[in-house]
């Protein structure tokens, strides 16, 4: 993106004098952005004075643009002075000088437009040690050349992420984040099994029974052995404790912390003074099972999404792209990112198919199973959408390319992967409330502990001050809601329900209302041919062959319904002649030597010798006897008269019965609110016991806004409501609703947003996903009700001083496998 | 008893070296992949295995 401040940039800097908006009555609700003319439709709005108007943004990087865009005007209206205020935006990347410049490959996410990639490059090459910063907007990367003695890899990292973007580091360095992740986990087990070996002889052996110099050999082995655990596999855990201080949030990392620090304290007093009880065997066993526990977790999410990585992979490889299509089948091997819309790759059987796009030459069938997780084959044949990842199973195919790389769906479904990924610790919010009462309690008891005992017996104060810090520290409450939301959220994915926002799992637990769009939800997205009249004596299955024989000429939904239609009842087509395209009106062309069109009715019949008036009047009534609607309605005719009809219409989806019964079964309101005609959506909610008898729960005719209000009102009535659609046509109201779900339609999976997109489009997985959200809810709750018992009731118990090590080594324990196991339970169905 | 003065320690060393061994074979990435690794016997094609590395990366 170095050509320019911006690509879609769509005004100069000579348009309209003092300011950058272009529309001035957009001033005050805009629905654009005002610099790259986006709609802000469902985007986080940035606000910013420009000059003396306010206007909004899709994003920081047009606002900063649009800013620099109004000084460069004010000073001067050269372009070259905007240029300097862009910091040399344009200029290219310097070479690296002698090769002393480290370069690095950054992934960027949360660009929306080109601009962002603009201000990320503007303030890279502001920041220190910065030799040249190129951000590829489409390939969503920065390539930053830096002076590694001024500046480091983590630095640029943190200066792109203080601009308001996310990074993730290049394959290498997250692959070696792994790796050290697995190491943590394996060299905390390695030392907690060397520390209880050590601890045993102190748990069986008589007082007395082991000399004093071993005693203190065994401490001064296990004091060796837990301090790597805690200073290297622990370290996320004091990391997370750390930045809540910072941020000023206390969370359950800072008493887990509390507690490990106070019982390593006393243990190491204990072993230099070579006196009293150590508690070496609880720190490693908690930190072993603390990390055990959350790799798991990681790795059970990973596999989960496996496949969409191992496709995702296998896309980012070759495509064979040909030279000089249709001319000839000559193919060039081709990185799949270098391919751009209107290339045309050929994909052989077996091959993976590099980009998104519609079959130009072939029929295969095609296996999506990235996207539903189903092996299921699909047909496809001339002009059929096919996506990448999929995996042409017979034929050779020829396949013109619609969108390329990070464009692609499955570019976008990794990228929802990734940020849903980066998103999981705030699921913890739950257990975090609980977290700061709990803090002030235990110091709140600890200071009363010291107390009392400094009035009793002194020299017992410190040792049961101790005990009821290690007794106390929450590691079953810390793992309590983590665990159970992180085994929901890999149930989901298996099958076939990606968690966008790992904290909705929450509120869709809670919804008590569901707000569902019609078309394409509760309907099938395409329409579907209803019924078939015919007006003079014949064969349906014959007029049906005809009839798809001449739509085959049209991409009409009207069309692909009757060809499939005719594919379903197994008949053969008849040739066409001279077939001939009017646009929306019809197609005309010749079968077995009749002129024949089919199409809206005034087209249809201008082709009938007869006077038209008197033929159009007796089609209309014999629409009004068979109860059709004009629009929904095509006619086929020849010269002689009108010879049939075909109705179309929405189908309901298989399992939409089931799935509204299972939901008002749950307790649920559903609220059918469609932008469709009142009849249609009556109809629909009628045979789908939708409706209440007053008429409630039924919406026609709604906007995208009256949705939004709708929804708005619920909620200030104290519902809480979600919002079932296909994720693209309702952002206010998805914006609006407490918790989204989208079915995605395959080929605009791109451009879904929602908190739960159900990747296999079926209803019966969204009534799964409410269950599981519900299931997995009620174990947190168990789970935290448990923890919270037993530190309660374990209080007392080290308060008063019975506690002995060996207590409360075994209770910490078993307080953690009981709510890790009970949280595994959130995965069966 | 006094075998423990030179045991405890011994032992001690011995973890050491096991941990050095498993960060060794960790880091190494040997640990990256444990699913095919099994079923790679009972591929019948006997091409060297891919590194795993993306393409010039």
């Amino acid at each position: 993106m170095t050509q320019g401040p911006s690509p879609r940039k769509p005004k100069t800097p000579d348009d309209g004098a003092g300011s950058t908006t272009a529309l001035a009555g957009d001033a005050r609700a805009p629905s654009h952005c005002q610099h790259c003319g986006d709609p802000l439709a469902g985007l986080k709005v940035v606000q910013r004075q420009i000059g003396s108007t306010r206007q909004s943004f899709c994003c920081q990087g047009c606002a900063f643009i649009a800013e620099q865009l109004y000084l460069a005007r004010a000073s001067s209206r050269d372009l070259a002075a905007l240029d300097a205020a862009l910091g040399g935006a344009r200029r290219a990347p310097a070479p690296a000088a002698g090769g002393a410049y480290k370069h690095e490959q950054v992934e960027v996410h949360g660009m929306v437009c080109a601009a962002c990639a603009l201000l990320i490059e503007h303030r890279l090459r502001r920041a220190p040690g910065v030799a040249s910063a190129h951000v590829d907007f489409g390939a969503r990367r920065a390539y930053v050349a830096f002076d590694p003695a001024l500046t480091s890899a983590d630095a640029v990292r943190r200066a792109i992420e203080a601009t308001g973007y996310r990074t993730s580091s290049n394959a290498r360095a997250e692959r070696r984040a792994r790796r050290i992740e697995l190491l943590r986990v394996l060299l905390a087990w390695l030392a907690m099994m060397q520390v209880m070996m050590l601890a045993i002889p102190a748990y069986v052996a008589a007082p007395g029974d082991i000399p004093p110099d071993i005693e203190q050999l065994l401490r001064i082995a296990q004091l060796v052995l837990t301090v790597p655990v805690l200073l290297f596999s622990a370290a996320p855990i004091f990391r997370a404790a750390a930045s809540q201080i910072r941020a000023g949030a206390i969370g359950m990392d800072l008493p887990v912390v509390l507690g490990l620090a106070a019982a390593f304290a006393a243990s190491a007093h204990a072993t230099a003074v070579a006196s009293g009880a150590t508690y070496f065997d609880s720190i490693t066993m908690f930190v072993a099972l603390v990390m055990g526990s959350r790799w798991l977790q990681a790795r059970a999410l990973a596999r989960a999404y496996a496949h969409i990585d191992a496709a995702h992979r296998q896309s980012t490889l070759r495509a064979r792209r040909l030279r000089a299509w249709p001319g000839s089948m000559l193919a060039d091997d081709v990185p799949a990112q270098a391919l751009v819309p209107g290339d045309h790759v050929v994909v052989a059987a077996g091959e993976t198919v590099p980009a998104d796009g519609v079959v130009a030459r072939g029929t295969s069938t095609v296996s999506q199973a990235w996207l539903t997780g189903e092996a299921a084959p699909l047909e496809v044949g001339d002009g059929a959408p096919v996506l990448a990842g999929s995996v042409n199973l017979e034929q050779p195919l020829v396949v013109e390319v619609t969108r390329a790389g990070e464009a692609t769906s499955l570019a976008a479904l990794r990228r929802l992967v990734d940020d849903a990924g980066r998103q999981r610790p705030r699921i913890v919010e739950t257990a975090n409330r609980v977290a700061v009462i709990f803090l002030w309690a235990v110091l709140a008891i600890t200071a009363a502990t010291v107390a009392g005992w400094w009035v009793v017996d002194p020299a017992q104060a410190l040792p049961n001050a101790i005990a009821v810090l290690v007794a106390t520290c929450p590691c079953a409450l810390s793992l309590a809601a983590p665990a159970a939301l992180a085994a929901v959220q890999s149930a989901l994915a298996g099958r076939g329900v990606l968690t966008a926002r790992a904290s909705a799992i929450e509120q869709l637990a809670r919804i008590d209302a569901i707000a569902t769009d019609k078309t394409g939800t509760l309907t099938e997205a395409e329409p579907a041919l209803l019924r078939t009249v015919l007006l003079r004596a014949g064969v349906p299955a014959q007029v049906l062959a005809v009839a798809a024989a001449l739509e085959s000429l049209s991409t009409h939904p009207f069309a692909r319904a009757l060809t499939r239609a005719a594919r379903a009842s197994g008949v053969a087509l008849p040739a066409l002649q001279r077939g001939r395209v009017e646009p929306s009106a019809g197609v005309e062309a010749v079968v077995d030597g009749v002129r024949l069109r089919l199409g809206k009715a005034d087209y249809a019949l201008g082709i009938v010798d007869a006077e038209p008036a008197p033929v159009a009047a007796r089609l209309l009534k014999r629409l009004e006897r068979e109860k059709l609607q004009a629009a929904s309605v095509i006619v086929m005719a020849d010269s002689a008269g009108p010879i049939a009809l075909f109705a179309f219409g929405e189908a309901l989806r298989p399992d939409a019965k089931a799935f509204v019964d299972e939901v008002r079964a749950a307790g649920i309101d559903l609220l059918l609110v469609s932008g469709d005609r009142r009849e249609p959506v009556a109809n629909l909610a009628r045979s789908l016991g939708i409706a209440a008898p007053d008429g409630g729960n039924v919406y026609a005719h709604q906007t995208p806004d009256s949705k939004r209000q709708l929804v708005a009102g619920m909620q200030r009535a104290g519902r809480v409501v979600a919002m079932l659609g296909d994720g693209m046509n309702d952002a206010p109201v998805i914006a609006q609703a407490d918790v989204s779900i989208a079915l995605a339609q395959g080929s605009t999976l791109a451009q879904a947003r929602a908190d739960f997109i159900v990747l296999t489009s079926r209803l019966a997985d969204v009534a799964f996903a409410l269950r599981a959200a519900r299931r997995g809810m009620r174990i947190v709750r168990q789970n935290l009700a448990w923890a919270l018992v037993y530190n309660v009731a374990i209080v007392p118990l080290a308060a008063l001083g019975y506690l002995t090590p060996a207590l409360a080594a075994a209770g910490m324990a078993a307080s953690s496998l009981a709510v890790v196991a009970n949280a595994l339970r959130a995965r069966r169905q | 008893m006094d075998s423990l003065y030179l045991l405890i320690p011994l032992s001690l060393v011995l973890v050491l070296a096991i941990g050095g061994l498993l960060a060794w074979s960790v880091l190494s990435g040997q640990f990256d992949d444990l699913d095919s690794e099994g079923r790679r016997i009972l591929d019948e094609d006997d091409r060297p295995r891919d590194d795993g590395q993306p393409p010039g990366g």
